[in-house]
């Protein structure tokens, strides 16, 4: 231990002990604030560091303890908002931040709220992070890490151990651009995302690719029954092609190419559908089929909870009729993360006709609900590379998305109050409200064919029942930064 | 009435369907609730800011709040 520097008002400083992991040639400490002295400790010997890291976590006396993993530029401002931070989140025990890329003024690496679930496909919250010694101490007794990617191992098990993990949505350091991994250092990552799955909840770990990217997946627990439920006009879409519809194009993807077998369908129709279609439905799904006819008004709302509670699944698909499945896994990959602990909605990447992207998640920003992604091409990565990864968002859209049914239920359903737009933005801010998480994942990938120029009439009291409810919850950056469509 | 295909239980459904709108009523009213009263906050403090008290007093303790400001860099 060395290099205390005094401060200002020691009675009340909180001390922060700087570690620089090895290899990290850059030693400068962040200037001291009021309320916050930095102290810099000893440096790490460059190989089998454990027991030394162990030492000065248990010797330092430190309140807290920030672990920098790479050479970093930290602004005057960081002890100062720390502190705050900490005054405001007292039960935060783990805190990252946002950062700048250092020689690219405007390049931001803007974080988002913490998410376990990201973070075992992505280092996403940084090379800077706060631990409270306390949980650092409880970590490293029962724990020990080896020195390749230290930093990723240690954050993803004290995460697992800490009360919060908080985030500052400020930049308080400059990095520079993120490093490509060499092939080694790729299976390095997979062990440690392997492991940590193992140990948590279970999960499979496919591959790294070389910007460090896991492509990780929870495993599904049992063999639960799922139902989907589509509401359809029960008519042929197509005048030219009078075979045609949506309803049985939807339905036989999912006969095709569905790799989860326990499932049933229901399928809610309006009153006098085409009886060739109910014939062809028996066909192609057998006792999986349920058929449930709604013959009042239109009201998607409405109909989706009658079909819903003509439904027995344990979980819940919500799904548009005008859909294709692309990847044969996507329902036990949706359904992994709606059986995660306070999971209360999961969503899918979702694409239009022409391989641009429709929905990668629901961000609501300034006011407006809209759509991650909307109109970049299929294969764009997106800020962060956030299309990559599994993650939580503010919603999903209900043209596709998982919910145990319990969570539907507690949430009162789809809104009747708003029959036919916002009832799923409605929806999610009742589940977000309920204190549930909701995710998104990029594993189950489906065509959407609802049309890109289509004029949804929004109707005033649609606008007046979202407004009046949620009008401050629609500028939600928790999970998204910046404008949600922007690639990068 | 709604003509429900292989389900017998129609009026379940329906007591259902009305437990659901209720529910939803509910969460909706405790939100509406939620915000206004936020907004009633943010209001109040923007009568207060506005005030010539507030004023005031701001512009008397401007010359302690710049130096504050210096000191505690």
């Amino acid at each position: 231990m060395s290099e205390a520097i005094p401060l200002e008002a020691s009675d009340r400083n909180i001390r922060i002990g700087i570690l620089y992991l090895p290899g990290v040639t850059k030693h400068a400490l962040p200037s001291n604030q009021e309320h916050v002295s930095f102290i810099k400790c000893s440096e790490l010997s460059p190989k089998g560091f454990f027991k030394q890291f162990s030492k000065e976590v248990e010797n330092s006396g430190l309140d807290w303890v920030c672990v920098v993993s790479e050479n970093v530029t930290f602004t005057k401002q960081v002890g100062r908002e720390f502190a705050r931070f900490i005054h405001v989140h007292p039960y935060s025990e783990m805190v990252y931040s946002d950062s700048s890329v250092k020689g690219f003024r405007k390049h931001q690496l803007l974080r988002t709220d913490y998410c376990q679930e990201r973070h075992r496909s992505q280092n996403f919250i940084g090379p800077v992070v706060f631990y409270s010694r306390q949980l650092l101490t409880k970590v490293l007794q029962k724990n020990s890490f080896n020195d390749d990617f230290f930093d990723y191992a240690l954050s993803l098990e004290s995460a697992i151990s800490a009360r919060d993990v908080g985030h500052i949505p400020k930049i308080l350091y400059a990095q520079d651009e993120p490093a490509m991994l060499s092939e080694a250092e790729t299976h390095v990552v997979q062990g440690i995302v392997q492991s940590h799955l193992t140990k948590h909840g279970g999960g499979v770990v496919e591959g790294v690719s070389y910007s460090g990217i896991a492509k990780s997946k929870r495993a599904v627990n049992g063999n639960p029954l799922i139902s989907i439920v589509i509401p359809t006009r029960g008519v042929f879409d197509f005048p030219e092609k009078s075979s045609q519809s949506y309803v049985l194009n939807a339905v036989s993807s999912i006969v095709d190419e569905t790799t989860y077998e326990n499932f049933e369908i229901v399928i809610v129709f309006d009153s006098n559908p085409e009886k060739e279609i109910i014939d062809s439905l028996n066909k192609l799904l057998g006792h999986k089929f349920k058929s449930v006819v709604w013959n009042h008004p239109f009201n998607f709302s409405q109909k989706m909870n009658y079909g819903v509670l003509h439904a027995r699944g344990e979980y819940l698909l919500l799904l548009n009729d005008d859909v294709e499945v692309i990847n044969g896994t996507w329902l036990e990959n949706m359904l992994a993360l709606a059986q995660l602990p306070n999971a209360g909605m999961v969503g899918a990447m979702l694409y239009y006709e022409d391989d641009t992207i429709q929905h990668a998640g629901h961000a609501y920003y300034q006011g407006s609900p809209t759509h991650i992604g909307l109109g970049l091409p299929r294969g764009s990565q997106g800020p962060n590379s956030s299309f990559l990864v599994e993650r939580k968002v503010s919603g999903v859209t209900a043209a596709c998305a998982v919910m145990p049914r319990h969570v539907f239920m507690e949430a009162g359903g789809f809104s009747a109050l708003l029959p036919g737009n916002f009832n799923d933005v409605d929806l999610c801010l009742k589940v977000g409200s309920l204190g549930y998480d909701i995710y998104w994942t990029p594993n189950a990938e489906l065509y959407h064919y609802e049309s890109k120029t289509r004029d949804a009439h929004v109707h005033y009291y649609e606008l007046d029942v979202i407004e009046h409810r949620w009008g401050l919850k629609l500028d939600d950056s928790r999970f998204w930064r910046g404008h949600p469509t922007s690639a990068e | 009435m709604s003509k429900i295909v292989n389900s017998p239980q129609e009026h379940d459904i329906e007591r259902d369907l009305r437990e659901l709108a209720l529910v939803d009523k509910i969460i909706g009213l405790e939100a509406e609730v939620a915000r206004l009263s936020i907004e009633a906050g943010i209001k109040d403090i923007r009568v207060i800011r506005n005030s010539r008290p507030w004023r005031v007093g701001r512009v008397v303790l401007a010359p302690v709040a710049f130096f504050q400001r210096i000191f505690s860099r």
